[in-house]
Parts: C-alpha cells; structure tokens; sequence
C-alpha cells in the first residue's frame, strides 16, 4: 500500500539517479538511433556497450547483429525498453517526442544530438557524444583526425580548382519515373559537396527537392554524388546512368559518379571523410580518363 | 395455418420457408465480452519487456491487500506507463470506429460506407500533415510553448470536424442536408484532402514527411495517458451518442422515406449522426492516425451474425471492434520486436483481402446483408 | 380531416401539381384515379406532408402538415409506398417491432398487435421471413401491415385526439387477383373499424368502384373529376385516358365491372348499363 502512494515522477527521479551513478563503461547499455551517432559510439571505442540500434544503422558490421528498435521516427517505448537500455542515444529527428519522453520518465537517459550539416556541425557532435560517453579523449583525438583529414582533402581540391574551376555536383537520393529527389543546400550531400570545394547543382534553402529532368539538365552537374543503395536499385551503375532524367547530363556522358555508403549521406559522423574523399577522387578525375 | 378473414396467404402457391431466427443477443456479447477480456489480459502479459501475467496479477493482489507480491518499479511503469494506454487507446479507438461505421452506414444506406468514404478522416489527415509539415511555429504558434505532440491530435480533430462542417454546408439544399448528397458532398471533400495532402508532401522536408507516412499508417505507439485522455472523452461522449441513436438508425436503414412516415425528422437526425461520427472518428485519428478497415468488417461480420437492428449490431461491433484492435496492436508490438509495426498497416494488410473474400463468398446472398 | 387545399407544387420548371384540392373524410376511402403521370404519388406525398406545397396547402384538422412535428404526425397518418427499400436484411417480425417501438407497449400486448397486423394485411404467414428474400406482392402486404401496425401502436393505451389517416400508393400492384380485394377489404374494414380515413391510390377502376367511396381523378397535375365513385362518368374516363370504356354492371361480380376497351373513343355515350 505504501507503494501506491510514490509518485511516479519520485520513482522516474530515483531510477534516473541510479542509472547516471551505476552507469559507467561496464554496466552502460545503449541504444543508438541514426547512423551518424551508432558509428560514432563504435568510433569512440563504446561499441561494446551498444545492445540496440534504428533499421538504418549498419555500419559498423558488428552493430547488424544488434536487435533493430525500428525506424529511427517511429520508436515503440517499450520495444526499446525491452533492451533494458541505460542510455539511449539519437539523431536529431529521432521520435516520437513522447516515446521519448517515456523513456525518459522510466529512467532512462535520452540524449539527442543535433545533425547540423557543417564541419563545426560535426565536430561538436563528437564532441557531444565523447563527453556522454565519458570518453572526451578518444573524442579529441577522433575530432583532430577528421579535421586533419578533411583539411587535407580541402587543400588539395583548392589547389586542382584553381586550374579547372569549382565543378557542379548534383546529390541524387532517390529516383523516380516522375523526377528525381535532389539535395537542397540544407542537406547533408550539400555539406559533402561543400567540404569537397565543389558547388551543389541545386541552390535551394531545403533539404531534399523533386527536380524534373529538364531542370536537371539545366543544373548541368558535373559530377553526381549518390548512394550505393540507390545505384544497386537501378540494378547497377549503367542502368543507373541510363536513367532519362540523367542520361542527358554532363556528369551521366562522362560517367563522373562518387558512389557512397548511403549512411553517409544521412548525417555527418565519422566516416564523413571517406565520402568527402570519394567526391575528391571523382573531381580529380578528367572526364577523358573516366573507367 | 388458422386465419380468421379468408385469407389465401396458406395456398400452395406460397413458398414455405423455415422460420428464420436471429441469434439471442445475450449470449453473443457474453462471448465478445470474454474475448475482449482474454485478449486484454493477452495483451497486458505480451510485450518487449517480459512482466509474466502471474506476476502482473500478484501485483494486483498485493495491491488489493490480498496475498502477492508487488512488481518491480521499473516493470510496474512498463506496464502502467507504456502498455496499458495502448490498450487502452486501443479498445477505445476500436468501439469508436466500429460504432461510427455501424452509424455511417445507416444513414447512407450502404453497408460499405466507412467514415472514410465521408472526408471526416480525410480532413483530419490533411489538419495533421498540414502540423506536421509547417510545425508549431508555422501554424502560428510559436509562443504558445505548445508542442507538436499536443498540437497534432488538435489540428486532426479540428481538421475532422471542418471538412464534416463543410460537407453538411455543400449538401444543405432547401435547408436540408440529404444523405446523398452529403455522400457525394464526402467524396469531394476526399478528393479535396488527398490533394492538400499531396501539397503538404510536397512543401514538407524529408523529416515531415517520413512522419507524415508513419502517422497515416496509423498506430498506438507512443500513446500516454495525457494525451488520450481528452480523445477518450470525446470518443466516448459521440459513441454514447450514437448508441442513444440505435432505433433511429434502424428507421433511417429503412429509408430516409420510411424514417420520416414512421416520425423521425431524417435530415436533422443525419447531421446529427454524421456530427457524432465526425467528433469521434476526428477524436481517435487525432490520437491513433488512420486506421482502416474496421468501421467497415466488423460491422458486415456483426450484421451477418447478429441481423441489421442496431440495438443488438452496436453493442456487438463496439465489443467486437475493440477485441480486434487489441489484438492488432499486441501483434503489432511483437511482431518485429524490439520494433514497433503500425498496427494500421496490418489492419489493411489482413483486412483488405478478408474483406474481399467476404464480398465474394456473400455475393448474390442476401441483398447486401 | 387531412386535405389538400388548392395545392401545387412545382420543381424547377416541372408544375407537378396544379391547384387540386382533396380530402381524406373519416371514415370514406377515397380512390385517387388517374393516368401515368397525373401528379397521383405527388398528391400522397402532400397529404403525408413528405413534400411541403408550392401553392396552397396541406392541413390536417386544420393545422398546415409542415408545422406539425414528425412523431406526432406519424400518430395521425401512415403511407405504404410503391417500393419497399431493402439495403439491410431486416426480417419482417423487425420491421412490424420497429413501427410499434416508439411507444410504450407491453410485450405482449406487442406481440399480439403485430400479429393482429400481419394477419390483417394477409402477411400472416410471413412472420418469420427476412425483408430481401420476399416478393414484391409480399413486400407489399408487410408494407400495409406495417403501416396498420403503426397507426394501432401509436394508439394503443393513448388517447390521440382525431382519427387517422391511411395513404395507400398502388398497394395492388403486385398483388395476385384474391390478395388485392383481401389487402383492399382490409383497409375498408380498418376504416369501419377505427374510424379513420383512407386514400388509395389504384388503376383498377373495377376495385376502386368496389372500395372506395369517393373519387378523385387528376390527369397533369389537375383535378379532372371529383365525386362519389358510384357516379364515375364514362365519358371522364374516356377523355383522361384516350381510350374507350364499357361499364358493366354485373351482380356475379358483386358490382360495375369497368373494362378499357383500347379503341379510340366515339365521340357520343357509350354507357351500356
């Protein structure tokens, strides 16, 4: 009877403080949303500590033999719960609110870490999670080497785009009879083509954009910027490229394409540098010398 | 055959039929009643997070004084916090749906109407894509501190109740709203709200409209006690409503003709009943999104069963509607555990071919029972 | 009384009704003639107060049918319709509870008043059968017990000041020949009985001389002969409907048997009494 008397909210407090006490490396259970925040967890050194992750995240390999809570806007409180999580840790977007909100309320400790699509974006995200994870070290060293390799990466394109000029990239992240589903300049393709020195086709303040094929011809995009999973769907590169509202443009006759991990244009994490290098490599190459 | 007035109805010629007899009542809401029971207990002990029934039910002992030992914190709010509102929400969205459908389907006599087919959940989805898509702060109200979470189910309700509001004003003739014209009033307010919904799909960002497409499979995810609680009241009050209406609704099934000899006002008493629905259906997509199919097979199920009087069909659907809902969402949490499947999309999954079976297997029987 | 007062009732450019005037008098049945088209249902939906007048009006005792609330007029008048709807798979006990239900009856009292009813209408053996699965002449006769059904109940225990009405569109339509005078001799004996008035639609002339006791024929929309129908003028008959007409008058047939002849009409009397 005495029990019926404590007030939720008195339980939710008692639960929240032993889980933030009890919760170092060992005994730290998490569940990751979005691929951005599961590879960095791994990248940090915590992979071990993950016991969950969204539909979305499968890299790095290990985490595809995690239980899948879902897709990462439609969370089920329970279902997460049922991993027994002490942290749950999610993009930005992650949901819904009140799911997350009961998670809160039964104890649990539910960090959401912004996707703002720029290097300083990227770099207090790891910042964010090391410090979460009580592994602001690791998280030093893993913002350096991205400065480093991307700093790298900006400095060499700078130097090729003094003699060519900045190239035109168009980020295609879905593909239909009507038109094509373009990367606005809010999106995270946008920040890839831009950490790349290159300029993005499609100069519009929004995320994703359905462009008609006769504005994609009118972008003239040098280079695409699209995901593998995209590519595979066409059934394959050349089919891709056949596509009528691509075949036309510069980029699809000179076969110019940086094919990335779809998870990399999804957010910004720590393999943002390979993507970055792929468009880099794409832009070295001449449209003659294309395989 | 012993008439008094010579009467040629005991001829040969008259076909001898069986006397036909309805099913008691009692004993069918009896068993739906005891479905409705096991499938909640079913419920309450399935889930992601393992609280075995014998120990959920210790737990109540113990709370009653009785012998029995209580749940563990963390298992007593799973329970309470996360289960129980979607079972709950669940049963409820369930009665209203089905007695909404019973209700619909009076009025137009149709049996194939479906609060769907009257713009009512049309005009609630396009409110909700219009919040989800332009947000709190483009709706106006960034500094009400309102959440989108609260905002949602408001702009749905709403949204519910305008395009009802204006189908009853498309369809006002003479001072009379006829039912079919408001039918037809329906499609086109349908019509109206797929194509703002395509609008809204196209404004949104990747992120409104991944929500959009997950709130329109429809669900109980995600349901806490605050915020069905305002949907229960409302679903509740326009069930009761409706349940108040069985004999009328009988007299309207008969014809609007017939409802107005026999002494009932058949326009006012329509809008009235598509308000009802539109209050209700508008109440629970607001929480649960669209849910499909149910206004629409349990009360053919129940009609066959039970025969068309709406005092015996109602209470049947309501009990039977929320048995399948209930079981819906317990398929629904742990089908793909730990993820959660829209409980909407197996409905339609499950119940489009159904019903077509149905309509197939009954086709040319019974005129539309 | 219920009465149509120089009625008309115009839809669009359609002058359905024209300046008719009827009345339904306690205890007569009155016979509603005329050809296709005539205005004969439009006239019932004016008596049933279903449709408010154009011009004129509709009164019962006095007191116009629109202004009189639906439960209460449906104390004072019943319709049987051409066509009986059959969306739902209603079974005929259901729709005889369904005409009582309004009012407070004890079961049993119920039970007997429906039989009563369905016996009446010669539906007696129909009790138990679903409304979709009947014939038309069948439908028929639950329409008419139905109709006796709700008057009766709305009655039952009650004192209602007036007497009531019956409305009858073609109710012999698809009757067999010893259903339509059972089904015809019920509603005059339900006249007899309760006092209440009758109209009745019906191509029938034979029948409507048999049962009725006044006339009304409307040929467009305007009333062409009104009267006692014992004196139903041949002549009348041959102008509203174009075609020649013997009148018999025949004991074995228990009266004047009227018989169109399908020629054209001779100019001068062709009664053959």
């Amino acid at each position: 009877m005495r029990r019926l008397r404590l007030l939720p909210a008195a339980i939710a407090a008692t639960l929240a403080l032993t889980a933030a006490t009890l919760a170092t490396a060992a005994e730290r259970r998490i569940v990751t949303v979005g691929p951005p925040v599961t590879e960095l967890v791994y990248a940090l050194g915590d992979g071990g500590s993950v016991v969950g992750r969204d539909t979305s995240s499968h890299y790095p390999q290990p985490v595809n033999g995690l239980p899948d809570v879902g897709y990462m806007r439609a969370l089920s409180a329970e279902g997460v719960m049922s991993l027994a999580p002490t942290h749950v840790l999610a993009i930005q977007g992650a949901g819904p609110e009140t799911t997350l909100d009961q998670l809160r309320a039964l104890g649990v400790t539910v960090e959401v870490v912004p996707e703002t699509p720029t290097l300083a974006g990227l770099i207090d995200k790891v910042e964010r999670v090391a410090r979460l994870l009580g592994r602001e070290a690791e998280g030093r060293r893993l913002a350096d080497s991205l400065n480093r390799d991307l700093a790298a990466l900006a400095a060499a394109v700078a130097e090729a785009g003094k003699k060519d000029g900045a190239p035109v990239v168009l980020g295609v992240v879905g593909g239909g009879p009507g038109g094509l589903m373009a990367a606005g300049s809010r999106s995270v393709p946008a920040a890839l083509i831009a950490m790349a020195g290159a300029r993005n086709a499609l100069d519009v303040e929004r995320d994703y954009v359905p462009m008609s094929s006769e504005s994609v011809l009118a972008a003239a995009p040098d280079i695409l910027l699209v995901s593998r999973s995209l590519v595979d769907r066409s059934g394959g590169l050349d089919p891709f490229l056949a596509t009528p509202q691509i075949a036309l443009t510069p980029a699809a006759k000179a076969r110019r394409v940086a094919v990335v991990d779809g998870a990399l244009l999804m957010g910004l994490g720590p393999r943002t540098a390979e993507a970055v290098a792929e468009l880099t490599r794409v832009q070295g190459t001449s449209p003659q010398e294309q395989p | 055959m012993s008439l008094t007035l010579s009467m040629p109805s005991s001829r040969k010629g008259e076909r001898a039929t069986p006397a036909f007899r309805r099913p008691p009542l009692i004993p069918v809401l009896a068993a739906l009643t005891a479905a409705l029971a096991l499938a909640v207990l079913n419920a309450v002990a399935t889930g992601g997070v393992s609280v075995p029934l014998d120990r959920s039910l210790s737990h109540l002992a113990s709370l009653l004084g009785l012998p029995g030992t209580p749940l563990s914190e963390r298992d007593w709010m799973v329970l309470t916090m996360l289960r129980l509102p979607r079972i709950v929400l669940a049963a409820a969205v369930g009665v209203t749906l089905g007695v909404a459908g019973v209700a619909l389907q009076a009025v137009f006599r149709n049996p194939l109407a479906d609060p769907g087919l009257v713009g009512v959940s049309s005009g609630a989805a396009l409110a909700g894509s219009a919040a989800m898509v332009l947000g709190v702060s483009g709706l106006g109200l960034a500094r009400s501190g309102l959440s989108l979470a609260t905002v949602l189910p408001l702009a749905a309700f709403l949204g519910a109740l305008a395009a009802t509001v204006l189908i009853l004003a498309i369809s006002r003739r003479d001072g009379r709203n006829s039912p079919a014209t408001m039918l037809l009033a329906g499609i086109a307010v349908n019509a109206m709200g797929g194509a703002g919904i395509g609008l809204f799909s196209y404004l949104g960002d990747d992120l409104a409209l991944r929500q959009m497409t997950f709130w329109m499979m429809g669900g109980f995810g995600g349901s806490n006690w605050a915020q069905i609680g305002p949907a229960m009241v409302l679903m509740g009050l326009a069930t009761a409503g409706l349940l108040a209406g069985a004999r009328r609704l009988d007299l309207f099934a008969m014809g609007e003709r017939e409802a107005f000899l026999q002494g009932l006002d058949p326009h006012r008493f329509a809008v009235r009943t598509v308000l009802l629905v539109a209050l209700g259906v508008g109440a629970a997509v607001a929480v649960s999104g669209l849910i499909g199919f149910v206004g629409l097979i349990v009360p053919h199920v129940m009609r066959i069963l039970l025969g068309p009087v709406h005092r015996r069909l109602m209470p049947a659907t309501a009990l039977a509607a929320a048995v399948l809902l209930v079981l819906a969402d317990t398929v629904a949490r742990t089908i793909a555990a730990p993820a959660d499947v829209p409980a909407g999309l197996l409905l339609g999954a499950v119940g489009g071919p159904f019903f077509l079976w149905l309509l197939r297997r009954r086709a040319g029987a019974l005129g539309g029972a | 009384m219920l009465e149509a007062i120089d009625a008309g009732l115009t839809i669009g450019n359609a002058r359905l009704l024209d300046g008719v005037t009827a009345a339904l008098r306690p205890g007569r049945v009155l016979a509603i003639l005329g050809p296709n088209g005539a205005g004969k249902s439009t006239l019932l939906s004016l008596l049933s107060g279903e449709r408010r007048p154009t011009a004129g009006r509709a009164l019962l005792d006095g007191v116009e049918l629109a202004a009189i609330p639906a439960p209460r007029l449906a104390v004072r008048r019943a319709l049987v319709a051409q066509h009986q709807s059959v969306a739902f798979a209603f079974s005929v006990e259901e729709v005889m509870e369904l005409a009582t239900e309004p009012w407070l009856i004890r079961p049993g009292d119920r039970r007997a008043l429906i039989a009563d009813c369905l016996m009446r209408a010669g539906a007696g053996g129909l009790a138990g059968r679903l409304m979709p699965q009947l014939s038309g002449g069948e439908r028929q006769r639950v329409a008419f017990a139905r109709a006796l059904a709700q008057l009766a109940a709305g009655r039952h225990g009650r004192d209602v000041a007036g007497p009531s009405y019956l409305l009858l569109d073609e109710p012999t339509a698809s009757l067999d020949p010893a259903h339509q005078h059972h089904l015809l001799r019920a509603a005059r004996d339900w006249v007899e009985r309760t006092g209440g008035g009758c109209a009745v639609i019906l191509h029938d002339l034979t029948l409507a001389a048999r049962y009725a006791d006044d006339g009304l024929m409307l040929a467009g929309g305007r009333v062409a002969w009104s009267g006692a129908m014992a004196d139903l003028p041949v002549p009348v008959l041959e102008r509203v409907f174009g075609t020649a007409f013997v009148r018999l008058d025949l004991p074995e047939a228990e009266g004047v048997v009227y018989a169109a002849t399908g020629r054209a009409p001779a100019s001068g009397k062709i009664e053959c009494e």
